[in-house]
């Protein structure tokens, strides 16, 4: 019957789309353990959770070769969540020292000989974006391109205000879907 | 710098690519394709040799259907509406669907409106009924403090409808759906709704 057949061709095709997403890679952020990443020319969004206010989120990556990182920090768009303004640090060495007002900002004490990109997130007005595969709106610090040269760098990430709530980070710019991760904690990612 | 993925099968994959090849086209074809679903059931249901409907009036097609609804990517609930056109001279399920809802999400406000086919099938007495469906939908995400967003999905459907009265059914519908227009992406939607 044609009804039926029509059933079998909208399958089809949302079956051959579904599987050709595109978007940055998933992971969890866990205060108790640095997250490393593996490359980080692969597109990814991290997400965490401010419990308390006080925890220091970081991510460890590695550069074979000097490379311009876009870097871009979002919070859901919640009425609970417009004082809620994490901030994020780039520390590594080869990186200019940052101010006296960034410094004191830090969560932690510089490594010796290690210098820092921060961003205290203070951007107004404060951009917001739709992010379609979870279909939700964020609130972002802007997007930065920062340019490393080759070697090993920490991002940390705090509440400067010690306030709670979820929050993202993206970066990279080479698409790749695990669709696994994607799946495994789509409720932390979506909700 | 951006570097240039070796990888054959992720080139040809590539987003822009997908979207200017294959989805615009495609939705085109599914639009085209839909609008002679009428025509040819129509055309079908002519015949000489096939019993009619013996009332023809305008409010014996029409149904009309309101209840809940809950959208599982981009997290909303609220109130939907259908409007059901019956467009077979037969009785045989075939309907044409415009379906309007407001939604409300804790990051946005959520309003789609569709338009599209459902059959109504494997009928047991008049009490318990299977549907298929699918077509095209609006979704429209709207924030007041940045830019809204706009997104045209192909949409399939399925679900179970059970009569409680002659003139009341209960109806629970499970759906996916997919972004053609606009910004990527896929949904998922369970509603219920009664239906008279």
């Amino acid at each position: 019957m044609l009804s039926f057949r029509l059933a079998g061709v909208v399958v089809c095709l949302l079956i051959i789309f579904a599987g050709l997403l595109w978007s940055h890679s998933p992971g969890l952020l866990d205060p108790d353990h640095p997250f490393h990443v593996d490359d980080a020319a692969i597109s990814r969004a991290l997400y965490g959770e401010f419990q308390t206010g006080e925890e220091v989120f970081i991510v460890e990556l590695t550069f074979k070769e000097d490379f311009a990182l876009p870097f871009e920090l979002f919070v859901p768009h919640r009425n609970e969540l417009k004082g809620h303004r994490p901030a994020y640090a780039i520390v590594g060495n080869n990186l200019p020292v940052p101010s006296i007002a960034q410094l004191a900002a830090l969560p932690k004490l510089l490594p010796i000989g290690a210098g820092a990109y921060v961003d205290l997130n203070e951007i107004n007005p404060r951009p917001v974006f739709y992010e379609s595969f979870t279909r939700r709106f964020f609130y972002s610090s802007g997007v930065t391109a920062y340019v490393l040269p080759k070697g090993s760098y920490e991002f940390w990430l705090w509440s400067p205000q010690k306030t709670s709530g979820k929050f993202g980070i993206g970066f990279g710019v080479e698409e790749r879907v695990e669709w696994r991760d994607a799946l495994n904690n789509w409720g932390f990612y979506a909700y | 710098m951006k570097r240039k993925s070796k990888d054959w099968f992720r080139r040809i994959f590539y987003p822009e690519a997908l979207s200017r090849y294959i989805f615009r086209p495609g939705t085109l074809f599914f639009l085209v394709a839909f609008v002679f679903i009428p025509a040819s059931l129509y055309a079908q249901n002519s015949r000489d040799d096939i019993q009619h409907r013996t009332s023809d009036e305008f409010g014996e097609r029409l149904h009309f259907a309101a209840g809940a609804e809950m959208t599982l990517v981009g997290l909303s609930y609220g109130p939907r509406f259908e409007f059901l056109y019956d467009i077979s001279s037969q009785r045989s399920g075939q309907m044409l669907r415009l379906a309007p809802g407001i939604l409300y999400g804790p990051e946005f406000i959520y309003v789609p409106v569709a338009l599209g086919y459902r059959n109504y099938f494997l009928n047991h007495g008049d009490i318990f009924q299977l549907f298929w469906g699918a077509g095209v939908e609006y979704q429209g995400r709207y924030i007041t403090d940045g830019e809204s967003a706009h997104q045209g999905m192909i949409y399939i459907e399925d679900g179970a409808l059970l009569s409680l009265t002659p003139g009341f059914a209960l109806s629970i519908h499970f759906g996916v759906d997919w972004a053609v227009l606009g910004p990527p992406g896929p949904g998922v939607i369970t509603r219920v709704m009664l239906q008279w």
